[in-house]
């Protein structure tokens, strides 16, 4: 006989052997909150939005802005600053409405990759906002040398001295390390993050596209 | 939600019980995992209870939400991720039909179920139920002809691990 067969035959019989759940109990269940992977991945994505939106709230300095306004450079600060809102709202709005979609009612390999392309978002949002990190300081980097009096006169007297290439791969490579270690530190962070909750996830919807081809 | 939905909900999990019992046996290795397991998915189905019509049976209904709970969803809590040796000492006969060489090898068979991965036990489980192919693939969104194919693999594997 079959291995499965003689389990089958048990199968149906086996039902005597659990413990019953009485309806009290069941009550009491469903009034607990649930502990779902999807529960933990909006917890953790509101976070992460939270997060970069107090970021970017937090590195307004005033003093810095009124030198920045000072410049009068409108022409490029404010369709800058619009692209970061619009960034936000459009990522918030498209990962609320993958996050609604998700249903356990579902069939197996479309729920999980509702799960997936919700998370998708969140992590899309987070390298807008290191794309869009770089961007800023190339463009407050760009605003200081050609509106910054003080800089632009100490780049002239550095060049006069001949000491301007030096100076201006000091500040490079400087740039380069910072950008460095803030990607390297948020890609380690969701390694991790990613590595806790979906790699359950991950090989389920790999061994379902496997059995399809 | 209403009181009346509620009750309505309690009694029919209370009567179909057994649907999520049998696939916690399968997902899970101890009895406190079985009602962890157990509690996340009356959660889930009491959270897709307004979306269901009655269009199906509820018992079709909620083994599909109680499958996906198990794949997708659940997560093990910190207290169950240290046994994943499959819980032996439990008995499948009762005392009056007890059967002490179909009982051990029910065991090894339960043992060797556990050690296939999520979505081949989701198979193994519908199989048991004398569900259709058609359902099956339906069910995990996958073809009808790759749900025999992967079926006869499982089958395949259970025998390699049961004589190695």
């Amino acid at each position: 006989m079959d291995e499965l067969d003689l389990l089958k035959k048990h199968w149906k019989k086996d039902e005597s052997s659990f413990e019953q759940v009485s309806e009290k109990q069941i009550y009491k269940m469903i009034h607990k909150s649930s502990s779902s992977i999807v529960k933990w991945i909006f917890i953790i994505s509101v976070l992460e939005f939270s997060l970069w939106t107090i970021l970017s709230f937090f590195m307004k300095d005033e003093k810095v802005m009124e030198k920045f306004d000072a410049y009068h450079v409108e022409h490029i600060m404010t369709p800058f600053i619009i692209i970061g809102y619009v960034g936000l709202a459009y990522f918030f709005y498209q990962f609320y409405m993958n996050y609604r979609k998700i249903s356990a009612t579902d069939n197996v390999q479309k729920l999980i990759n509702t799960i997936l392309k919700t998370r998708k978002k969140v992590y899309q949002y987070v390298w807008f906002n290191i794309i869009y990190a770089i961007c800023s300081v190339f463009i407050a980097f760009f605003i200081q040398f050609n509106y910054n009096k003080e800089v632009i006169n100490s780049l002239s007297a550095a060049r006069e001295n001949g000491n301007g290439l030096v100076l201006g791969i000091i500040m490079f490579f400087g740039a380069l390390i910072i950008i460095g270690v803030l990607v390297g530190f948020i890609w380690l962070f969701y390694r991790l993050v990613y590595g806790i909750l979906l790699k359950r996830l991950y090989k389920n919807y790999e061994e379902l596209k496997k059995i399809d081809y | 939600m209403s009181a009346s939905l509620e009750q309505s909900f309690v009694q029919q999990l209370q009567q179909n019980q057994n649907i999520i019992h049998k696939i916690c046996r399968l997902y899970t290795s101890g009895d406190d995992e079985h009602k962890d397991l157990f509690q996340e998915i009356t959660i889930q189905l009491w959270k897709a209870f307004p979306k269901f019509r009655g269009e199906s049976k509820f018992s079709t209904w909620a083994y599909r939400v109680a499958l996906n709970t198990a794949i997708t969803l659940y997560r093990k809590s910190k207290r169950s991720i240290a046994t994943t040796e499959y819980d032996t000492t439990k008995h499948f006969f009762k005392a009056e039909d007890y059967n002490y060489e179909e009982e051990e090898q029910l065991k090894l068979l339960y043992k060797a179920v556990y050690q296939l991965n999520d979505i081949e036990k989701a198979l193994v489980y519908m199989y048991l139920e004398d569900k259709n192919y058609e359902e099956i693939a339906e069910t995990l969104g996958i073809s009808e002809v790759n749900a025999r194919v992967k079926m006869n693999r499982i089958k395949g594997k259970l025998k390699k691990i049961l004589n190695p």
